[in-house]
Protein backbone atom coordinates (compact mmCIF):
# COMPACT_ATOMS: atom_id res chain seq x y z
CA UNK A 1 0.00 0.00 0.00
CA UNK A 2 2.75 2.83 0.96
CA UNK A 3 5.11 1.46 -1.64
CA UNK A 4 1.45 2.01 -4.15
CA UNK A 5 1.45 5.64 -2.86
CA UNK A 6 4.99 6.39 -3.39
CA UNK A 7 4.93 5.43 -6.41
CA UNK A 8 2.34 7.18 -7.21
CA UNK A 9 3.65 10.67 -5.58
CA UNK A 10 6.91 9.82 -7.74
CA UNK A 11 4.51 10.35 -11.03
CA UNK A 12 3.37 13.92 -10.26
CA UNK A 13 6.60 15.05 -11.59
CA UNK A 14 5.75 13.91 -15.04
CA UNK A 15 1.92 13.71 -14.81
CA UNK A 16 3.00 18.09 -14.12
CA UNK A 17 5.08 18.13 -17.18
CA UNK A 18 2.64 16.19 -19.42
CA UNK A 19 -0.47 18.69 -17.62
CA UNK A 20 1.30 21.91 -18.75
CA UNK A 21 2.09 20.38 -21.96
CA UNK A 22 -1.71 19.49 -23.29
CA UNK A 23 -2.54 22.70 -21.51
CA UNK A 24 -0.18 24.96 -23.34
CA UNK A 25 -0.99 22.85 -26.46
CA UNK A 26 -4.37 23.11 -26.29
CA UNK A 27 -4.45 27.19 -25.71
CA UNK A 28 -2.12 27.12 -28.92
CA UNK A 29 -5.06 25.12 -30.82
CA UNK A 30 -7.66 27.43 -29.21
CA UNK A 31 -6.20 30.45 -30.41
CA UNK A 32 -5.67 29.19 -33.63
CA UNK A 33 -8.91 28.21 -34.24
CA UNK A 34 -10.62 31.04 -32.72
CA UNK A 35 -8.59 32.91 -35.52
CA UNK A 36 -9.26 31.22 -38.47
CA UNK A 37 -13.33 31.80 -37.37
CA UNK A 38 -12.75 35.27 -37.78
CA UNK A 39 -11.20 35.16 -40.95
CA UNK A 40 -7.76 35.68 -39.28
CA UNK A 41 -4.63 33.65 -39.70
CA UNK A 42 -3.98 33.85 -36.24
CA UNK A 43 -0.43 32.48 -34.20
CA UNK A 44 1.36 29.09 -34.74
CA UNK A 45 0.51 26.22 -32.21
CA UNK A 46 3.86 27.04 -30.17
CA UNK A 47 2.79 30.54 -29.43
CA UNK A 48 1.75 29.88 -25.23
CA UNK A 49 4.92 28.19 -25.37
CA UNK A 50 7.07 31.31 -26.33
CA UNK A 51 4.99 33.13 -24.51
CA UNK A 52 5.85 31.30 -21.22
CA UNK A 53 9.21 31.79 -22.27
CA UNK A 54 9.10 35.17 -23.26
CA UNK A 55 7.20 36.53 -19.64
CA UNK A 56 10.39 34.15 -17.67
CA UNK A 57 12.81 36.48 -19.29
CA UNK A 58 11.17 39.76 -18.57
CA UNK A 59 11.04 42.04 -15.35
CA UNK A 60 8.51 40.78 -12.61
CA UNK A 61 7.45 44.77 -11.25
CA UNK A 62 6.24 44.69 -8.35
CA UNK A 63 4.17 47.97 -8.18
CA UNK A 64 4.68 50.79 -5.69
CA UNK A 65 2.03 50.40 -3.06
CA UNK A 66 1.31 46.54 -3.88
CA UNK A 67 1.57 44.25 -0.35
CA UNK A 68 4.35 42.58 -2.16
CA UNK A 69 4.66 39.18 0.18
CA UNK A 70 0.83 38.92 -1.10
CA UNK A 71 1.45 39.65 -4.51
CA UNK A 72 4.34 38.20 -5.33
CA UNK A 73 2.83 34.55 -3.33
CA UNK A 74 -0.91 34.53 -4.91
CA UNK A 75 0.76 33.24 -8.81
CA UNK A 76 2.52 30.59 -6.59
CA UNK A 77 -0.62 29.13 -5.00
CA UNK A 78 -2.87 29.62 -7.88
CA UNK A 79 0.10 27.25 -10.12
CA UNK A 80 0.38 24.85 -7.29
CA UNK A 81 -3.12 24.07 -6.67
CA UNK A 82 -3.82 23.78 -10.17
CA UNK A 83 -0.99 21.03 -10.34
CA UNK A 84 -2.67 19.40 -6.94
CA UNK A 85 -5.91 19.30 -8.83
CA UNK A 86 -4.05 17.67 -12.01
CA UNK A 87 -3.65 14.68 -9.18
CA UNK A 88 -7.00 13.95 -8.41
CA UNK A 89 -8.77 14.14 -11.28
CA UNK A 90 -9.26 11.24 -14.18
CA UNK A 91 -6.85 11.77 -16.80
CA UNK A 92 -6.42 9.57 -20.72
CA UNK A 93 -9.20 7.33 -18.92
CA UNK A 94 -7.59 6.15 -16.14
CA UNK A 95 -8.27 6.32 -12.85
CA UNK A 96 -6.74 9.86 -11.14
CA UNK A 97 -3.18 9.37 -10.13
CA UNK A 98 -4.36 10.07 -6.15
CA UNK A 99 -7.47 7.43 -6.54
CA UNK A 100 -8.81 6.64 -3.14
CA UNK A 101 -7.30 9.74 -1.72
CA UNK A 102 -9.42 12.39 -2.58
CA UNK A 103 -13.38 12.82 -4.15
CA UNK A 104 -15.40 14.55 -6.18
CA UNK A 105 -16.28 17.03 -3.39
CA UNK A 106 -12.40 17.86 -2.94
CA UNK A 107 -11.88 18.85 -6.54
CA UNK A 108 -14.92 21.04 -5.85
CA UNK A 109 -12.80 22.69 -3.34
CA UNK A 110 -9.89 23.20 -4.99
CA UNK A 111 -11.04 24.67 -8.17
CA UNK A 112 -11.94 27.49 -6.10
CA UNK A 113 -8.26 27.98 -5.11
CA UNK A 114 -6.71 29.13 -8.27
CA UNK A 115 -9.53 31.68 -8.80
CA UNK A 116 -9.24 32.82 -5.31
CA UNK A 117 -5.55 33.34 -5.67
CA UNK A 118 -6.43 35.65 -8.67
CA UNK A 119 -9.02 37.81 -6.23
CA UNK A 120 -6.42 37.78 -3.54
CA UNK A 121 -3.55 39.10 -5.72
CA UNK A 122 -5.81 41.62 -7.68
CA UNK A 123 -6.82 43.30 -4.24
CA UNK A 124 -2.97 43.16 -3.51
CA UNK A 125 -1.64 44.90 -6.27
CA UNK A 126 -2.92 48.54 -5.26
CA UNK A 127 -4.60 49.26 -8.95
CA UNK A 128 -8.03 50.65 -9.36
CA UNK A 129 -8.29 47.99 -12.26
CA UNK A 130 -7.34 44.97 -10.58
CA UNK A 131 -9.36 45.94 -7.61
CA UNK A 132 -12.59 46.46 -9.79
CA UNK A 133 -10.79 42.57 -11.59
CA UNK A 134 -11.19 41.60 -8.34
CA UNK A 135 -14.05 42.16 -7.39
CA UNK A 136 -15.81 40.70 -10.64
CA UNK A 137 -13.81 37.82 -10.34
CA UNK A 138 -15.25 36.91 -6.99
CA UNK A 139 -18.79 37.61 -7.93
CA UNK A 140 -18.62 35.44 -11.06
CA UNK A 141 -17.08 32.64 -9.06
CA UNK A 142 -19.60 33.05 -6.35
CA UNK A 143 -22.42 33.50 -9.16
CA UNK A 144 -21.31 29.85 -11.13
CA UNK A 145 -20.82 27.64 -8.20
CA UNK A 146 -24.58 27.18 -7.75
CA UNK A 147 -25.42 25.55 -10.80
CA UNK A 148 -22.45 23.75 -10.63
CA UNK A 149 -23.16 22.50 -7.11
CA UNK A 150 -26.85 21.62 -8.18
CA UNK A 151 -25.56 19.60 -11.31
CA UNK A 152 -23.00 17.42 -8.71
CA UNK A 153 -25.40 16.68 -6.56
CA UNK A 154 -27.44 15.43 -9.38
CA UNK A 155 -25.07 12.42 -10.18
CA UNK A 156 -24.30 11.68 -6.76
CA UNK A 157 -27.70 11.31 -6.18
CA UNK A 158 -28.45 9.42 -9.45
CA UNK A 159 -24.98 7.11 -8.38
CA UNK A 160 -26.07 6.37 -4.53
CA UNK A 161 -29.70 5.51 -5.76
CA UNK A 162 -28.49 2.95 -8.64
CA UNK A 163 -25.77 1.55 -6.29
CA UNK A 164 -26.72 1.98 -2.85
CA UNK A 165 -23.89 2.06 -0.10
CA UNK A 166 -21.20 3.04 -3.02
CA UNK A 167 -19.16 6.81 -2.44
CA UNK A 168 -21.54 8.50 -4.97
CA UNK A 169 -18.40 11.43 -5.09
CA UNK A 170 -15.72 9.10 -5.94
CA UNK A 171 -14.60 9.11 -9.27
CA UNK A 172 -14.43 5.21 -9.67
CA UNK A 173 -18.22 5.03 -8.67
CA UNK A 174 -19.37 7.58 -10.85
CA UNK A 175 -16.94 6.55 -14.34
CA UNK A 176 -17.64 3.17 -13.03
CA UNK A 177 -21.24 2.92 -14.96
CA UNK A 178 -21.36 6.17 -17.07
CA UNK A 179 -24.64 7.84 -15.91
CA UNK A 180 -26.70 7.71 -19.35
CA UNK A 181 -26.99 4.23 -18.90
CA UNK A 182 -28.55 4.98 -15.19
CA UNK A 183 -31.90 6.64 -16.70
CA UNK A 184 -34.69 6.56 -18.78
CA UNK A 185 -36.27 9.14 -21.13
CA UNK A 186 -36.83 11.31 -18.13
CA UNK A 187 -33.43 11.46 -16.81
CA UNK A 188 -31.81 11.76 -20.35
CA UNK A 189 -33.23 14.67 -20.56
CA UNK A 190 -32.41 15.97 -17.03
CA UNK A 191 -28.67 14.81 -17.76
CA UNK A 192 -28.67 16.67 -21.32
CA UNK A 193 -30.21 19.53 -19.63
CA UNK A 194 -26.95 19.49 -16.44
CA UNK A 195 -24.47 18.71 -19.70
CA UNK A 196 -25.55 21.79 -20.64
CA UNK A 197 -24.60 23.67 -17.53
CA UNK A 198 -21.60 22.14 -16.64
CA UNK A 199 -20.63 23.32 -20.26
CA UNK A 200 -21.71 26.88 -19.77
CA UNK A 201 -19.99 26.76 -16.51
CA UNK A 202 -16.74 25.78 -17.55
CA UNK A 203 -16.74 28.72 -19.85
CA UNK A 204 -17.21 30.89 -16.89
CA UNK A 205 -14.68 29.06 -14.62
CA UNK A 206 -11.97 29.46 -17.43
CA UNK A 207 -12.87 32.86 -17.36
CA UNK A 208 -13.38 33.09 -21.25
CA UNK A 209 -15.82 35.68 -23.15
CA UNK A 210 -18.34 35.92 -22.24
CA UNK A 211 -17.75 35.67 -18.81
CA UNK A 212 -14.02 37.47 -18.87
CA UNK A 213 -15.17 40.49 -17.22
CA UNK A 214 -12.78 40.36 -14.48
CA UNK A 215 -10.05 41.16 -16.92
CA UNK A 216 -11.89 42.71 -19.65
CA UNK A 217 -8.83 44.29 -21.15
CA UNK A 218 -10.45 46.68 -23.59
CA UNK A 219 -12.51 47.88 -20.21
CA UNK A 220 -10.57 47.88 -17.22
CA UNK A 221 -7.34 46.97 -19.34
CA UNK A 222 -6.39 43.37 -18.00
CA UNK A 223 -8.41 43.90 -14.75
CA UNK A 224 -7.22 41.63 -12.00
CA UNK A 225 -3.65 40.93 -14.09
CA UNK A 226 -3.01 44.40 -15.25
CA UNK A 227 -0.28 44.77 -12.96
CA UNK A 228 1.23 41.37 -13.26
CA UNK A 229 3.99 40.76 -15.63
CA UNK A 230 7.64 38.58 -16.13
CA UNK A 231 7.42 35.53 -14.17
CA UNK A 232 4.43 36.16 -11.90
CA UNK A 233 2.29 36.70 -14.54
CA UNK A 234 3.80 33.37 -16.23
CA UNK A 235 2.88 31.15 -13.38
CA UNK A 236 -0.94 32.08 -13.75
CA UNK A 237 -0.91 31.68 -17.48
CA UNK A 238 0.56 27.79 -16.43
CA UNK A 239 -2.00 27.87 -13.82
CA UNK A 240 -4.72 28.75 -16.39
CA UNK A 241 -3.49 25.95 -18.75
CA UNK A 242 -3.58 23.30 -16.26
CA UNK A 243 -7.37 24.52 -15.62
CA UNK A 244 -8.33 23.55 -19.28
CA UNK A 245 -6.96 20.10 -18.82
CA UNK A 246 -9.05 19.65 -15.28
CA UNK A 247 -11.87 21.02 -15.89
CA UNK A 248 -12.06 19.18 -19.46
CA UNK A 249 -11.16 15.86 -17.75
CA UNK A 250 -13.88 16.74 -14.88
CA UNK A 251 -16.63 16.85 -17.27
CA UNK A 252 -15.67 13.94 -19.30
CA UNK A 253 -15.33 11.99 -16.10
CA UNK A 254 -19.01 13.07 -15.55
CA UNK A 255 -20.80 12.89 -18.46
CA UNK A 256 -18.34 10.69 -21.14
CA UNK A 257 -16.49 8.68 -19.38
CA UNK A 258 -16.74 5.92 -22.34
CA UNK A 259 -13.80 4.43 -24.07
CA UNK A 260 -13.23 3.20 -27.71
CA UNK A 261 -11.11 0.09 -27.14
CA UNK A 262 -14.17 -2.04 -26.11
CA UNK A 263 -16.13 -0.77 -29.67
CA UNK A 264 -13.07 -0.87 -31.73
CA UNK A 265 -11.98 -4.49 -30.73
CA UNK A 266 -8.49 -3.45 -29.85
CA UNK A 267 -6.94 -4.97 -26.42
CA UNK A 268 -3.19 -4.50 -24.63
CA UNK A 269 -0.96 -1.36 -26.09
CA UNK A 270 -3.39 -0.82 -29.17
CA UNK A 271 -6.42 -1.01 -26.87
CA UNK A 272 -4.72 1.79 -24.32
CA UNK A 273 -3.37 3.95 -27.38
CA UNK A 274 -7.30 4.20 -28.61
CA UNK A 275 -8.55 5.00 -25.44
CA UNK A 276 -6.09 7.95 -25.03
CA UNK A 277 -6.48 8.91 -28.30
CA UNK A 278 -9.75 9.00 -28.05
CA UNK A 279 -9.52 11.06 -24.56
CA UNK A 280 -7.43 13.66 -26.34
CA UNK A 281 -10.65 13.60 -29.07
CA UNK A 282 -13.00 14.20 -26.41
CA UNK A 283 -11.01 16.56 -24.51
CA UNK A 284 -10.63 18.69 -27.42
CA UNK A 285 -14.36 18.51 -28.34
CA UNK A 286 -15.37 19.78 -24.42
CA UNK A 287 -13.07 22.69 -24.78
CA UNK A 288 -13.83 23.33 -28.48
CA UNK A 289 -17.42 24.13 -27.34
CA UNK A 290 -16.78 25.53 -24.01
CA UNK A 291 -14.10 27.98 -24.60
CA UNK A 292 -13.38 28.42 -28.53
CA UNK A 293 -17.40 28.81 -29.89
CA UNK A 294 -18.66 30.49 -27.36
CA UNK A 295 -16.19 33.22 -26.55
CA UNK A 296 -15.70 33.72 -30.60
CA UNK A 297 -19.86 33.61 -30.94
CA UNK A 298 -20.90 35.56 -28.37
CA UNK A 299 -19.65 39.16 -27.02
CA UNK A 300 -18.77 39.93 -23.29
CA UNK A 301 -21.69 40.36 -20.29
CA UNK A 302 -20.98 42.60 -18.01
CA UNK A 303 -20.51 41.79 -14.54
CA UNK A 304 -24.83 42.21 -13.48
CA UNK A 305 -25.68 40.03 -16.25
CA UNK A 306 -23.26 37.68 -15.54
CA UNK A 307 -25.19 37.12 -12.15
CA UNK A 308 -28.58 37.33 -13.86
CA UNK A 309 -27.38 34.08 -16.22
CA UNK A 310 -25.86 31.68 -13.78
CA UNK A 311 -28.01 32.55 -10.81
CA UNK A 312 -31.24 33.12 -13.07
CA UNK A 313 -31.35 30.67 -16.04
CA UNK A 314 -28.87 28.44 -15.38
CA UNK A 315 -29.79 27.78 -12.14
CA UNK A 316 -33.04 27.29 -13.35
CA UNK A 317 -32.05 24.70 -16.17
CA UNK A 318 -30.18 22.79 -13.40
CA UNK A 319 -32.61 22.96 -11.10
CA UNK A 320 -35.03 21.28 -13.62
CA UNK A 321 -32.61 19.04 -14.68
CA UNK A 322 -32.14 17.99 -11.03
CA UNK A 323 -36.03 17.36 -10.78
CA UNK A 324 -36.21 15.20 -14.15
CA UNK A 325 -33.14 12.74 -12.85
CA UNK A 326 -35.55 12.75 -9.39
CA UNK A 327 -38.59 12.03 -11.65
CA UNK A 328 -36.66 9.08 -13.07
CA UNK A 329 -35.68 7.60 -9.92
CA UNK A 330 -38.90 7.98 -7.87
CA UNK A 331 -40.49 6.36 -11.25
CA UNK A 332 -37.33 3.86 -11.44
CA UNK A 333 -38.74 3.13 -7.41
CA UNK A 334 -42.14 2.19 -8.03
CA UNK B 1 -4.81 4.05 5.23
CA UNK B 2 -3.55 6.49 8.06
CA UNK B 3 -5.59 9.49 8.30
CA UNK B 4 -8.31 9.02 5.89
CA UNK B 5 -11.75 10.97 6.53
CA UNK B 6 -14.55 8.88 5.00
CA UNK B 7 -18.25 10.82 5.33
CA UNK B 8 -20.93 9.22 3.68
CA UNK B 9 -20.98 9.66 0.45
CA UNK B 10 -16.91 10.69 -0.29
CA UNK B 11 -13.64 10.61 1.17
CA UNK B 12 -10.47 12.41 1.38
CA UNK B 13 -6.65 11.99 2.97
CA UNK B 14 -6.11 15.56 4.20
CA UNK B 15 -2.07 13.96 4.84
CA UNK B 16 -1.59 12.67 1.38
CA UNK B 17 -3.21 16.05 -0.15
CA UNK B 18 -0.34 18.16 2.06
CA UNK B 19 2.46 16.03 1.04
CA UNK B 20 0.80 16.55 -2.70
CA UNK B 21 0.70 20.48 -2.08
CA UNK B 22 4.33 20.32 -1.04
CA UNK B 23 5.72 18.64 -4.23
CA UNK B 24 3.37 21.10 -6.17
CA UNK B 25 4.71 23.84 -4.07
CA UNK B 26 8.80 22.60 -4.46
CA UNK B 27 7.93 22.27 -8.36
CA UNK B 28 6.49 25.47 -8.87
CA UNK B 29 9.46 27.28 -6.45
CA UNK B 30 11.79 25.18 -8.57
CA UNK B 31 9.75 26.86 -12.04
CA UNK B 32 9.65 30.44 -10.79
CA UNK B 33 13.22 30.21 -10.03
CA UNK B 34 14.11 29.83 -13.82
CA UNK B 35 12.50 33.43 -14.33
CA UNK B 36 13.81 36.98 -14.01
CA UNK B 37 14.10 37.88 -10.17
CA UNK B 38 14.95 41.93 -10.86
CA UNK B 39 13.21 44.78 -11.87
CA UNK B 40 13.89 48.78 -12.44
CA UNK B 41 12.81 50.76 -9.67
CA UNK B 42 10.93 53.83 -10.56
CA UNK B 43 8.05 55.15 -12.90
CA UNK B 44 7.04 51.56 -14.03
CA UNK B 45 6.21 50.72 -10.53
CA UNK B 46 3.32 53.32 -10.39
CA UNK B 47 -0.37 51.14 -11.21
CA UNK B 48 -1.56 51.57 -14.92
CA UNK B 49 -4.17 54.12 -14.51
CA UNK B 50 -4.68 55.12 -18.43
CA UNK B 51 -2.21 57.35 -18.14
CA UNK B 52 -3.63 59.63 -15.40
CA UNK B 53 -2.32 59.33 -11.58
CA UNK B 54 -4.14 56.09 -9.85
CA UNK B 55 -5.42 56.68 -6.77
CA UNK B 56 -2.78 55.98 -3.88
CA UNK B 57 -3.70 53.02 -1.21
CA UNK B 58 -5.85 49.47 -1.23
CA UNK B 59 -9.64 49.61 -1.89
CA UNK B 60 -11.40 47.52 1.02
CA UNK B 61 -12.46 44.20 0.11
CA UNK B 62 -15.59 45.29 1.65
CA UNK B 63 -16.84 46.25 -1.62
CA UNK B 64 -16.33 43.03 -2.91
CA UNK B 65 -19.88 41.92 -3.33
CA UNK B 66 -21.09 45.66 -5.18
CA UNK B 67 -21.82 43.53 -8.57
CA UNK B 68 -24.70 41.30 -6.22
CA UNK B 69 -26.06 44.10 -4.62
CA UNK B 70 -26.15 45.82 -8.35
CA UNK B 71 -27.59 42.82 -10.08
CA UNK B 72 -30.20 41.99 -7.45
CA UNK B 73 -31.22 44.55 -6.01
CA UNK B 74 -34.78 44.19 -6.14
CA UNK B 75 -34.15 40.87 -4.09
CA UNK B 76 -32.16 43.12 -1.60
CA UNK B 77 -35.19 45.34 -1.35
CA UNK B 78 -37.85 42.80 -1.03
CA UNK B 79 -35.57 41.07 2.04
CA UNK B 80 -34.59 44.67 3.49
CA UNK B 81 -38.85 44.88 3.42
CA UNK B 82 -39.19 41.39 5.64
CA UNK B 83 -36.54 42.19 8.30
CA UNK B 84 -39.75 44.30 9.80
CA UNK B 85 -37.85 44.55 13.38
CA UNK B 86 -40.46 42.88 14.92
CA UNK B 87 -40.75 39.50 16.43
CA UNK B 88 -44.28 38.61 15.39
CA UNK B 89 -43.03 38.24 11.68
CA UNK B 90 -39.63 36.28 12.34
CA UNK B 91 -42.12 33.32 14.34
CA UNK B 92 -44.54 33.70 11.57
CA UNK B 93 -41.15 32.91 8.46
CA UNK B 94 -40.20 30.17 10.87
CA UNK B 95 -43.37 28.63 11.27
CA UNK B 96 -43.68 29.08 7.38
CA UNK B 97 -40.25 27.16 7.17
CA UNK B 98 -40.71 24.48 9.34
CA UNK B 99 -43.90 23.22 7.59
CA UNK B 100 -42.41 23.66 4.74
CA UNK B 101 -39.37 21.18 5.68
CA UNK B 102 -41.79 19.16 7.09
CA UNK B 103 -43.89 18.75 3.60
CA UNK B 104 -40.74 18.32 2.24
CA UNK B 105 -39.86 15.02 4.63
CA UNK B 106 -43.40 13.65 4.61
CA UNK B 107 -43.34 13.73 0.70
CA UNK B 108 -39.66 11.57 0.75
CA UNK B 109 -41.06 9.24 3.73
CA UNK B 110 -38.66 10.46 5.96
CA UNK B 111 -42.06 11.37 8.69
Amino acid sequence: MIDLLVARILMIVPVTVLGIFIGLLYKGIDRRLAARMQARIGPPLVQPFRDVKKLMLKENIVPRDAVAWVFNLMPFVALASSIVLLMYVPLFGYPPLLEGHGDLMLVLYMLMFPSLALVIGGFASSSPYATVGAQREMITMVSYEFPLAITIVALAWLVSATAPGAAAFSFSAITAIPVWHLVGVLGSIGLALLFAVIIFVTTGEMGEVPFDSAEAETEIAGGLLSEYSGRNLALFYLASAIKILVLGSVVIALFIPFGISGYAGLSGIAGEAADIGFFLVKLFIVMFISSTFIRVAAARFRITQVVKIYWGYTTMIALLGLVLIGLDIFMGVI
Amino acid sequence: MTGMIFTPAGYWNPIVWVAVVIIASVIVFMLRSTGRKTFKNGAQQIPFYSGNEAPRGHIKASNMYWGFFESLEKYYIWLRKMHTGIINDYVYFLVIVIVILMAALALGGLL
